[in-house]
């Protein structure tokens, strides 16, 4: 079936169902969220909710409050839980452990707060013609720091990465609504979206497997997010020559809504240029969050288009449905060769600090290839602070 | 000899006080800091965009209180407001992961941040403190609310809220706080409201007005009076099957039910 359909007619409608996600969302329905559908369902801008100013990475105070108050349905007070093993401890006489809150934002002291993030995963694939494959892979562990040399001015940021992340260290100089970042950093593109692999991150390059060293700056008054950089363009490696990359994105943010627009411009060391441009928004209806993106890449020889359509159904509090379709053509020059993939992921927070991804993903591409058809189901555990 | 003593107690709650409020200046910096401000005025590193905006302590000015129109709110009532949070906007639910006595600390600090909870001609007197019966002198009923309507539209309550209580009466979009921000009235049809959707917690409202706002108490009311009101206002809620419950309510933004409300009004006088 899939086979029957052309390339150009593939495209056509990818692009079709994004303009209409993009249309209904300039229609004037609601806002966006920080795991982006968390940003759209409150109409948050990242930095709501993470140090870097473009999401990511370490939580901000505020974020870690959102995080323990409203994401999750159990909360655990393990103080509450130690003194109910306390016989004659109530709140007005607590016992000796009850010496300060349960709560804990990860802010140490005035001047210095952590975070962590560990996602541990089991995968099981299932590849035509291949045996099944099964693995644990640890794919994130990350511990932040960030200290507030003046609180809320001017941060030094630093990722200890593990688990294939790229380590992000930057300073970070606020005012008001401006900011400048230097150092290294994940660079300002589209939807920052948990997974790596979907294709708008894999196939674009902006993942957090890969950071950049330059400056960032960015303004972002009221309900704009507007960032530029401009970074060396090979990943965190020097170099020396004058062509540098430039990656922009700008972003209009309210309630249950949001729509932007990326665009980032590369030569590489043959003098190759590589344009990559794309539009992304998202929109909240109550329990229903609809994000789309869609990017070009155009290295001057042949066109690569990528998009995603992703629709989250929150069936209670901190308990996350998540649908996506992925469509990814790998060159404009040759027909036939588009893929797609299907995921299905339940995302349930079991506690304030715990959550669990419960998945599967249908690949579909040539049937040539065997890898390009596999099916994957993963479960995931991801602890964080 | 008595003198003495009074100083010794003078000094011991003196430390006291201190000690909670070293405690509470902790929590607030952790919980409450990153919107209401590290000068408790509402300007939190996080507070931008946020509607509405985080209260600024500094004024001394609270909606959610058990005292009448204009006074200053009890511990208790600041208490609520923290353990339970206000549905529907950013405020979250505390009592989730702080001890009530981390509560009541808090409670301290905040209070700290306005000079009128240090001027003892501004507290509350015992008789300004409401006295808000444990049981309704009736049952709702269909005669109630239909006498509740009637006040309702008597009271120019459909002014501000609107001829069906969805907040989109004549006047609501003119409408301000008594700092010159505008102000929308409630909707009275949402399965929840800021203060609690209980029936006393409605009766409280009509009783103590929402200071700083627009909204009056009905102290002219009597009391049978206030509770067909209640009985009317609950009635306006709307509840309106699948498409509603997946298009309008958003779980992450308000707890619902909320039976928490109902607990914590009942200690919060």
């Amino acid at each position: 079936m899939k086979q029957e359909i052309t390339n150009s007619g593939l495209r056509h409608r990818s692009s079709c169902a994004a303009l209409c996600i993009l249309g209904l969302v300039f229609w004037g329905v609601s806002s966006v969220r920080a795991e982006p559908y968390l940003a759209i369902q409150e109409g948050y801008q990242c930095s709501k909710c993470h140090v870097n100013m473009t999401g990511g990475g370490k939580r901000t105070d505020f974020g870690n409050i959102y995080v323990q108050t409203r994401l999750t349905n159990k909360v655990v007070n393990w103080r509450r839980l130690l003194r109910e093993s306390d016989e004659g401890a109530d709140d007005e006489n607590p016992v000796k452990t009850d010496s300060s809150s349960s709560f804990f934002s990860g802010r140490l002291n005035d001047y210095i707060a952590i975070g962590g993030d560990l996602r541990m995963r089991y995968e099981l694939t299932e590849t035509p013609n291949n045996p099944t494959e099964e693995v644990f892979n640890q794919r994130k562990q990350n511990i932040y720091l960030q200290v507030d040399l003046i609180p809320d001015r001017v941060i030094l940021y630093q990722t200890l990465a593990g688990g294939g992340d790229a380590r992000e260290v930057f300073g970070l100089l606020k005012w008001d609504a401006f900011y400048v970042k230097a150092g290294e950093f994940f660079l300002p593109y589209g939807l920052r979206l948990l997974d790596d692999s979907a294709v708008t991150r894999a196939v674009t390059g902006f993942t957090y497997r890969t950071t950049d060293a330059g400056v960032e700056i960015g303004y972002e008054p009221d309900n704009w997010a507007i960032h530029v950089a401009a970074t060396n363009g090979t990943g965190a490696s020097l170099e020396t020559n004058r062509a540098k990359r430039v990656t922009a994105s700008v972003a209009y943010v309210r309630k249950a809504f949001r729509a932007g627009g990326s665009y980032s411009t590369n030569k590489d060391a043959q003098g190759v240029k590589t344009i990559i441009y794309g539009v992304h928004g998202g929109v909240q209806l109550g329990r229903v969050g609809i994000l789309a993106e869609m990017d070009i890449i155009d290295d001057s020889t042949d066109k690569e288009f990528v998009s995603i359509l992703e629709l989250n159904l929150l069936i209670s509090r901190g308990n996350n449905l998540k649908f996506s379709y992925e469509w990814h053509d790998p060159s404009d020059a040759i027909a036939q060769n588009a893929r797609e993939r299907f995921s299905l992921v339940w995302e349930p927070f079991v506690n304030q600090f715990t959550q669990f991804r419960i998945g599967v993903r249908e690949n579909r591409g040539i049937p040539q290839s065997n890898v390009q058809n596999k099916t994957e189901y993963f479960l995931e555990l991801h602890l964080f602070l | 000899m008595e003198e003495i003593v009074e100083a010794l107690q003078a000094q011991v709650d003196s430390l006291t006080n201190n000690m909670h409020l070293e405690r509470g200046r902790k929590i607030y910096f952790q919980a409450c800091m990153p919107c209401h401000g590290i000068r408790g005025d509402g300007r939190g590193p996080a507070a931008k965009g946020f509607d509405p905006a985080p209260r600024n302590f500094r004024r001394g000015v609270y909606k959610f209180r058990t005292t009448i129109s204009g006074a200053l709110p009890i511990d208790a009532d600041l208490e609520r407001t923290v353990r339970v949070g206000v549905p529907g906007t950013e405020m979250p639910r505390w009592k989730d992961v702080l001890s009530q006595a981390d509560i009541k600390a808090v409670v301290q600090y905040i209070k700290a941040f306005s000079p009128w909870f240090e001027d003892p001609y501004a507290l509350p007197l015992p008789e300004d403190i409401l006295k808000i019966p444990e049981d309704r002198p009736f049952e709702p009923s269909l005669a109630s609310i239909a006498a509740g309507r009637q006040l309702f539209v008597e009271q120019d309550c459909v002014k501000c809220h609107g001829e069906n209580g969805k907040g989109d009466g004549p006047q609501a979009d003119e409408l301000v706080d008594d700092w010159d921000v505008p102000i929308r009235p409630g909707d009275l049809s949402r399965p929840y409201f800021k203060n609690g959707k209980r029936d006393h917690d409605i009766y409280r409202v009509f009783t103590s007005a929402l200071n700083g706002t627009p909204m009056p108490a009905f102290d002219d009311l009597s009391d049978e009076q206030r509770w067909q009101l209640v009985d009317y206002v609950q009635s306006l809620e709307q509840r309106k099957g699948f498409v509603y419950w997946l298009f309008r309510e958003n779980p992450n933004q308000v707890r619902h039910p909320e039976p928490e409300n109902a607990e914590a009004s009942n200690s919060g006088g």
